[in-house]
């Protein structure tokens, strides 16, 4: 899923100044599930903005909303009315949704009340890390399942590298090499000679340096 | 709920009353609960905090008062006295007189109007006669029953005829004076003796005339916010706020007329000046003790924190005497150190650590019965059956056994109700009705983990009254570590009754053995588990349904290597001690010398509890040395005798024999030696001498720790809690001694904590009747305050199944999360956390909640979080 994690509360007062009637706007789905962009984060944004307005002497008007998805159109018509009452919306969803909504409501000032921050998991309550950095072209066939490429500080393809100690990454103690974790795990599974396969230059044309991406299924399109 | 047949009679309604009522009116018994006084709830509404949690007892006691007051299984009879008990077992004919309180509780609101205008101010009990009470009143103002009282014999309607004032304010017309006292006769099949204790002054304490000399309760008091000095701390001479304080310990505990320790005092005198402390930072506390007697779960931790966090001082000394300070309202405390040096110190305050001595009515009430009683008016029973008197049916719980603290006390009480439910059953009296089935009935059966004594208490219990128990033992036989127990402190003989003990079990027609036998997994909800056990001799697994389960594992014994034990033969542990005293007395009979380390692996800082049972076990066997050779030198070496209760005759016993004892300290520990021969040598410093002597024992007597089992993985696999000490953790240190926070699931005996075979065996009973209080009722309970899901809302996070303490919720074949209703506690965890705001607490639902904040709050809350 994506991982979000919603923007320092002074950003966000600074993007809504002078704008008196908000639309804080939740995603129930990948960013409802980081804690993100949930209805529960909506509620606490809109409760601390409207304290903040409070204390300062202002005037706030705040709506709050969630939808299950602001990545589909279909959803975004949910809140036509709501959109049309407010000044601004406030999106907590990812910047797919955000980009969603301001496609679709175009005379609209949409404001990302979120930072998206990667594809990965929840590892515990309340802790979420990296797994997928859409590289286009996956190998996690040769590489026991863990991905180099999101999970490698320097992306290497022909790990580890000498900074690797103790099984831990030098950028930190705290970051395990991903390397040492292919390897055992190649190891477990009896498929260390993979480790023998050096890896050619990756084409990372179909990452996104060849130019935004688009994938277009002629059997699906009408 | 349930039908009236077959009724109990508990006699006192303090708190072990009140717990041995609720838990037979729970398991489908009639009660009725007889308490003299106009209240129920007894001492503990007086006690301003408890130890060692430092709650306020009555703000957690108060539910159950109430429900005391109003289960429909349970008729309270206050201002009452048994006046007669005839018959016997199965059928006692009780006769009550019950004094009027002139006020009638259906209508009295509680307005306090009377009270206001009531002429005629007295002392107040409940304050211990520090405050001022009217005539007319009402303890405290969540006294169950709670309503307004008349005190006849200070009332002037009664002393000085003609005052009716009370009368014409009260716009209820709850007042009467022409009530008369009433005579009640009941039939009841079992009689329970909570009576509790008084605490007396003893008259060698003369210097109790001195305004600023109080009783502990006079200190709870004073302390107690609802207290007459409204929690300030202030001394009653002058109101003015002690600099110091000193508490004296043993007053009226350990001396000619009570040769019994008190049990309770060392720890309150603890708790009260760790809280004065909180009062008054500067304050200096000083307790002025012979023996810290501090045997408890995780009392000894507390003792340390008074010492070592508190600062309080610890005296270590039996004051002599107390002089007033000529011109001012100190005191002069004139003391003997164990050197016997004189000292003198002078306090603002001084507080009595009074003993506890059975309640005067109780005696002469069991006397009436013909119960046997000790020397110290205390109810005789035997280690093995710890609640049953020496009358048949009638039972005796709390501290009219001996002194004890709360939560043994509801512990007794709980096993006072086992014990005359058994009675009931084998006496023939039906439990309740069958009702209506209005949804799932509960398994009945019970799952006990650990075949030791604990374990097949608890299975007897269950399965007398009708319950299959399951009994899992991971040995090859019962009985457990008391196998190697000769005689408890009392002398009576622990294997004839482990012996008869597995008789019963083995051929009880409703209980399953499991031997060489393991939990795999366990699943479910109180009324409703499922476990899956392990043989070892054979592949299968054996798939047992029950309704509760009980665990009942017990500990372990510390292997030290300290003291030459494992390498001289002549240094023994306490069970081999045991073992030759049974089976070669004669090869030891001849020693001249012994000598008995205590307190060997407990009581230090990787162990910091007492293991409570080596004090007792070490005279014991001292005194049976003695009585092999009395010509043999025996020596004990202890840090404090915490021979407490009745187990202090042991200590006197010892003395009177000529057994030295020799008190070191945790940085003074006796060295052993031996020389090339394996001949022993002891060094210690000697306290009274202040010089280091040298014994030359035969033989060395380790008392080792009780350590705690293997139970990580059990705990585990029943989700239970564990203490920092490695023992399970009830759900309440003081109230809750036997339930885990998780319902239909309980523990007793050594798996809680270290402690004799009497209180595993109370701790047996009361774990049973907990268990059947879920296993008679007719359907499964269940909360109407659970969680409930909105789907359209849900998004499958996972965050609610992920984070339920008690595992209420699952995800089902949808992929949505289901919770199970009889598993949620209703904590709201989940709804907290729910990111979608999916879920929602039935009866806790916002809107009525913000509501009642905007009610609060002048202006709308909602503005802000709507």
């Amino acid at each position: 899923m994506i991982v979000g994690q919603q923007k320092d509360f002074d950003e966000i007062k600074k993007m809504i100044t002078g704008y008196n009637r908000l639309l804080v706007l939740g995603c129930q789905t990948c960013v409802a599930i980081s804690f993100a962009g949930g209805m529960r984060e909506v509620e606490i944004l809109a409760s601390m903005i409207r304290m903040d307005r409070k204390m300062a002497g202002q005037d706030v008007e705040i709506v709050e909303e969630a939808i299950l998805r602001q990545c589909d159109f279909e959803f975004l018509d949910s809140v036509k009315d709501l959109v049309a009452d407010c000044d601004v919306v406030l999106s907590l969803a990812c910047g797919v949704g955000v980009q969603a909504m301001a496609e679709r409501y175009p005379d609209k000032v949409i404001l990302p009340g979120l930072n998206t921050t990667f594809m990965g998991l929840t590892e515990e309550m309340g802790v979420w890390s990296e797994r997928c950095a859409g590289c286009g072209d996956c190998i996690l066939d040769r590489t026991g399942g863990l991905c180099p490429i999101a999970r490698c500080s320097k992306g290497l393809l022909n790990g580890p590298c000498g900074g690797s100690v103790n099984g831990k990454c030098e950028i930190s103690p705290d970051v395990d090499c991903v390397w040492q974790l292919i390897i055992d795990r190649l190891k477990a599974l009896n498929q260390l000679e993979k480790l023998e396969e050096i890896f050619p230059v990756k084409d990372w044309s179909v990452s996104g340096h060849g130019g935004t991406r688009k994938i277009i299924r002629e059997d699906l399109t009408a | 709920m349930f039908s009236k047949v077959g009724s109990i009679l508990v006699v006192g309604g303090g708190i072990a009353g009140i717990q041995a009522c609720l838990d037979l009116a729970d398991s489908g018994y009639f009660v009725y609960l007889v308490e003299k006084s106009a209240f129920i709830g007894g001492k503990i509404a007086q006690l301003d905090k408890t130890y060692p949690v430092n709650d306020c007892p009555f703000c957690i006691r108060y539910n159950e008062h109430m429900e005391c007051a109003s289960h429909t299984n349970i008729e309270i009879l206050t201002l009452s006295e048994v006046r007669d008990i005839k018959g016997s077992s199965g059928n006692f004919e009780v006769t009550i007189a019950q004094h009027p309180g002139y006020v009638d509780i259906e209508k009295c609101t509680v307005c306090g109007l009377c009270a206001e205008r009531c002429p005629e101010e007295v002392n107040d009990e409940f304050n211990e006669g520090l405050g001022k009470r009217k005539a007319i009143y009402l303890e405290y103002p969540k006294a169950v029953p709670n309503g307004y009282v008349i005190d006849r014999k200070n009332c002037l309607h009664f002393t000085k005829e003609g005052c009716n004032i009370c009368l014409e304010v009260c716009n209820e017309k709850a007042i009467d004076f022409d009530k008369n006292e009433k005579d009640i006769t009941l039939n009841v099949g079992s009689v329970i003796l909570a009576t509790g204790f008084d605490s007396v002054v003893p008259s060698y304490c003369e210097y109790i005339k001195f305004p600023n000399v109080i009783t502990g309760m006079e200190f709870e008091r004073i302390m107690s916010l609802n207290g007459p000095c409204g929690g300030h701390l202030i001394r009653p001479s002058d109101r003015k706020e002690p600099k110091n304080i000193a508490w004296l310990q043993c007053i009226g505990s350990r001396d000619i007329k009570h040769n019994y320790c008190s049990t309770v005092c060392c720890m309150y005198a603890v708790k009260q000046a760790i809280l004065a402390k909180k009062h008054n930072k500067i304050l200096n506390t000083s307790i002025f003790f012979m023996d810290m007697r501090v045997c408890g779960k995780d009392y000894e931790r507390y003792y340390n924190r008074a010492k070592d966090e508190d600062d309080v001082r610890f005296v270590r000394s039996r004051v002599h005497n107390v002089f007033p300070v000529d011109g001012t309202d100190d005191l002069l405390i004139r003391y003997a150190d164990e050197r016997g040096k004189i000292s003198e110190e002078i306090y603002d305050m001084v507080v009595l650590s009074l003993g506890l001595e059975p309640s005067q009515d109780a005696v002469k009430l069991a006397r009436g019965l013909g119960i046997s009683l000790d020397k110290n008016n205390f109810v005789e029973t035997s280690s093995f059956a710890p609640v049953n008197t020496s009358v048949p049916g009638v039972y005796a719980c709390g501290a009219f056994n001996a002194p004890k603290d709360i939560s043994e006390s509801i512990t007794e009480a709980s096993a006072a109700a086992c014990a005359s439910s058994l009675n009931m059953a084998a006496s023939g009296a039906a439990l309740h009705d069958p009702l209506e089935e209005t949804g799932q009935k509960p398994v009945p059966a019970g799952l006990v983990v650990g075949g030791g004594v604990t374990g097949m208490v608890s299975c007897l219990c269950l399965a007398d009254q009708g319950y299959r128990a399951y009994l899992i033992e991971k040995t090859d036989k019962l009985g457990g570590h008391a196998l190697k127990l000769r005689k408890t402190f009392k002398g009576e003989d622990v294997s004839s009754y482990v012996k008869e003990l597995i008789n019963k079990v083995e051929n009880h027609h409703l209980i399953d053995v499991c031997l060489n036998s393991e939990v795999k997994n366990t699943d479910g909800y109180a009324g409703n588990f499922s476990t899956r056990v392990a043989i070892s001799s054979s592949t299968e697994t054996k798939n047992i349904k029950h309704g509760v389960t009980i665990m009942s594992t017990g500990a372990d014994f510390l292997r030290t290597s300290e003291y030459l034990y494992g390498k001289n033969p002549n240094v023994l542990s306490w069970f081999q001690l045991d073992k030759m005293l049974s089976e070669e007395p004669n090869t030891i009979k001849n020693a001249n010398a012994w000598v008995f380390i205590l307190c060997v692996g407990s009581r230090e800082p990787e162990r910091p509890y007492c293991s409570k049972i080596c004090c007792s076990s070490a005279l014991r066997n001292a005194l049976e040395l003695k009585k092999l050779n009395p010509d043999m030198e025996i020596y004990v070496l202890y840090r404090d005798m915490r021979t407490y209760g009745l187990i202090e005759d042991l200590y006197t016993d010892a003395r009177d024999k000529g057994i030295v004892f020799i008190r070191y300290k945790l940085d003074g520990k006796p060295e052993v030696d031996e020389d090339q021969d394996g001949r022993l040598k002891v060094r210690i410093l000697d306290n009274l001498l202040g010089e280091h002597i040298i014994i030359q024992p035969d033989f060395i007597t380790l008392q080792t720790a009780i350590v705690p089992g293997n139970h990580e993985s059990l705990a585990k696999l029943f989700k239970l809690p564990l203490d920092q000490d490695g023992f399970f953790r009830e759900a309440h240190k003081k109230f809750k001694p036997v339930e885990f926070s998780a319902k239909g699931i309980y523990l007793a005996g050594l798996v809680h904590c270290p402690k004799p075979i009497d209180e595993t065996i109370s701790q047996a009973q009361a774990a049973a009747v907990k268990a059947v209080t879920v296993l008679s009722k007719e359907y499964i309970a269940t909360s109407n305050e659970v969680a409930s899901i909105d789907l359209k809302l849900c998004v499958a996070c996972l965050t609610c199944a992920r984070i339920c303490s008690y595992d209420a919720i699952v995800i089902n074949g949808m992929g949505k999360p289901y919770v199970e209703p009889a598993k949620c506690r209703g904590c709201g965890i989940c709804v907290v956390e729910c990111p979608t705001k999916a879920i929602i607490l039935e009866h806790f639902k916002n809107d009525p909640i913000l509501r009642s904040v905007d009610e609060a709050f002048l202006e709308p809350f909602t503005e802000y979080v709507q």
